[in-house]
């Protein structure tokens, strides 16, 4: 799956991707959550697709950074959505959205600290056992941290290391925490261990305020964030590249010509990287 | 072993606590800014699904009412499903099981809630597989009708299937439903059923029955004695569940 780049499947343009006349992803992520344990039209839609695209899944409720036990019942409907499926790159949230027995299907922040990496590392290393195959977590947007030990760079290095499991990381959210916690997005990505890199998100954000910025997936990519996506590539391996779009949906060949963009960006990139190889 | 101390596990509980009840909570080293982001995104994801789950509640409640409501589930229950589609049968759950007071002005609520859960249910229920054969006709003698398996046969209070809530909640009284998806389209459709025939489903959906057994039983049950006449309207019964797609044939009895 290198030097490919897919789009996240939304119920708004299903129809599309399976009669494949406006969209041309090489692969579509979809979130295993939305999806699991439905039969009838939505299921019909999705096999429609499925059979058409190599498949990704990025989960959205196993709350790795959750401080109880893992849920391991919605483990096994996940590995079994997984495996009947052929996902062939499983990523989720380096975040929690369950604590005291409840979910509130958000994405929270793990404060940072040192506890932490060791607890939600044992908590990846067995999910990836239980799941059969390597999780890729992502960096994930923040608001506020939360009585921090160490900075996010340092967070996400140690409980990849520490779990050895891969990252996902999404440029756009490198973005917009470094906005919004003032730091150079730039450097952030240059102390992350690139060779765990196994995939890589973009998308749009929303700024709200002269100092905030929310990671909407509503609106398309921004150059600056490109820039940054072309820093990034040019500084790691191939990976597949996934664009994401969530919200207030625009023509459809907006959203291919977002996905060109990357393509563009990554062949460039890549093209030099397998020619210095050869 | 435990890794995780219980300063870093109750920093988490108390965030996730201020979000469910928008209480503040001045944990270290947070902004306010952020803080209040996090209670503004998760309750929006509530509220959310289930406007779109329940729009006829949505609609029929004062704002005021709805956000009340939807506030005490976010606060007061433990979702415990980590599929969000799923979320809203535990709002209904909760709505039916507690005793709020919104239910004394409008009794029917739990019903209403039902009601507008029973159509995802039936639209997302995993598709059931037939492994018996049987004949996609009308009529066979001898043979046992095939209900349509992803259905669901219920009762209500009001006739939340044939009108309007505001009309619906006037005509309280016994009403039989069978809920069905269609296995072309996925599409959910409603009929409306007398006892009687409620009584063939359910007997239907215990063992193997012809019609002509099935006339038997309900002369039977019902005290009527013209078998033949109930075999007839059984057969016309059938033959309109077989066009609308809720009964998918014929099959030999075991």
């Amino acid at each position: 799956m290198n030097t490919k780049v897919g789009i996240g499947l939304r119920r708004e343009f299903v129809d599309e991707l399976a009669q494949q006349q406006q969209l041309h992803p090489d692969f579509i992520e979809l979130a295993p959550e939305n999806w699991m344990k439905m039969g009838g039209y939505w299921k019909k839609k999705l096999r429609q697709v499925t059979e058409k695209y190599p498949v990704t899944s990025h989960g959205l409720s196993l709350s790795l950074g959750s401080p109880e036990n893992l849920d391991y019942d919605f483990i096994k409907d996940l590995k079994k959505f997984l495996d009947e499926n052929d996902v062939q790159i499983f990523s989720e949230h380096l975040s929690y959205t369950k604590t005291n027995n409840a979910h509130i299907y958000d994405l929270l922040p793990i404060p940072f600290r040192e506890d932490a990496v060791k607890h939600v590392a044992s908590r990846i290393r067995e999910a990836q056992e239980l799941l059969g195959r390597k999780i890729a977590i992502e960096n994930v947007s923040y608001y506020t941290p939360v009585d921090a030990e160490m900075d996010e760079a340092d967070f996400l290095t140690n409980i990849a290391e520490e779990a050895d499991c891969n990252i996902l990381l999404d440029v756009n959210n490198v973005y917009v925490n470094a906005f919004n916690h003032n730091y150079d997005a730039r450097k952030f990505i240059s102390r992350l261990p690139l060779e765990k890199v196994a995939y890589i998100h973009m998308a749009g954000h929303e700024q709200v305020d002269s100092d905030l910025i929310i990671d909407t997936h509503s609106e398309a990519i921004i150059d600056p964030v490109y820039r940054l996506f072309e820093y990034t590539v040019n500084r790691m391996p191939e990976v597949p590249v996934l664009l994401e779009r969530d919200f207030n949906f625009p023509e459809l060949n907006e959203l291919q010509q977002e996905m060109n963009n990357l393509r563009n960006i990554t062949e460039k990139a890549w093209r030099k990287e397998n020619a210095n190889a050869k | 072993m435990r890794t995780l101390n219980n300063y870093t596990e109750n920093l988490q509980h108390r965030l996730t606590e201020y979000c469910r009840t928008g209480i503040p909570d001045f944990l270290p080293g947070t902004n306010d800014k952020g803080m209040k982001h996090y209670r503004r995104l998760s309750f929006n994801i509530f509220n959310n699904t289930l406007e779109q789950a329940y729009p006829i509640t949505h609609e029929y409640l004062d704002e005021s009412e709805w956000l009340e409501l939807v506030n005490g589930f976010f606060s007061g229950h433990d979702c415990q499903t980590p599929l969000l589609w799923q979320m809203p049968y535990e709002f209904y759950t909760y709505v039916e099981e507690n005793n709020l007071k919104i239910k004394e002005k409008y009794p029917f609520l739990p019903e209403l809630l039902y009601f507008e859960w029973l159509e995802i249910e039936v639209h997302t229920m995993e598709d059931i597989d037939i492994e018996e054969q049987y004949i996609p006709d009308k009529q066979f003698n001898d043979t046992v009708p095939l209900i349509n398996p992803e259905h669901r046969l219920v009762q209500l209070n009001y006739p939340l299937h044939l009108k309007p809530i505001k009309e619906a909640i006037r005509h309280p009284g016994q009403y039989f439903v069978l809920i069905f998806r269609d296995p072309d389209e996925g599409n959910v459709h409603f009929i409306n059923l007398s006892v009687v025939f409620v009584f063939a489903l359910e007997q239907l959906s215990q063992q193997d029955l012809t019609i002509q057994q099935l006339a038997e039983m309900i002369s039977e049950k019902f005290g009527v004695e013209d078998a033949e006449k109930i075999k007839k309207h059984l057969k016309s019964f059938f033959e309109d569940l077989f066009t609308q797609q809720a009964m998918l044939g014929y099959k030999h009895k075991k």
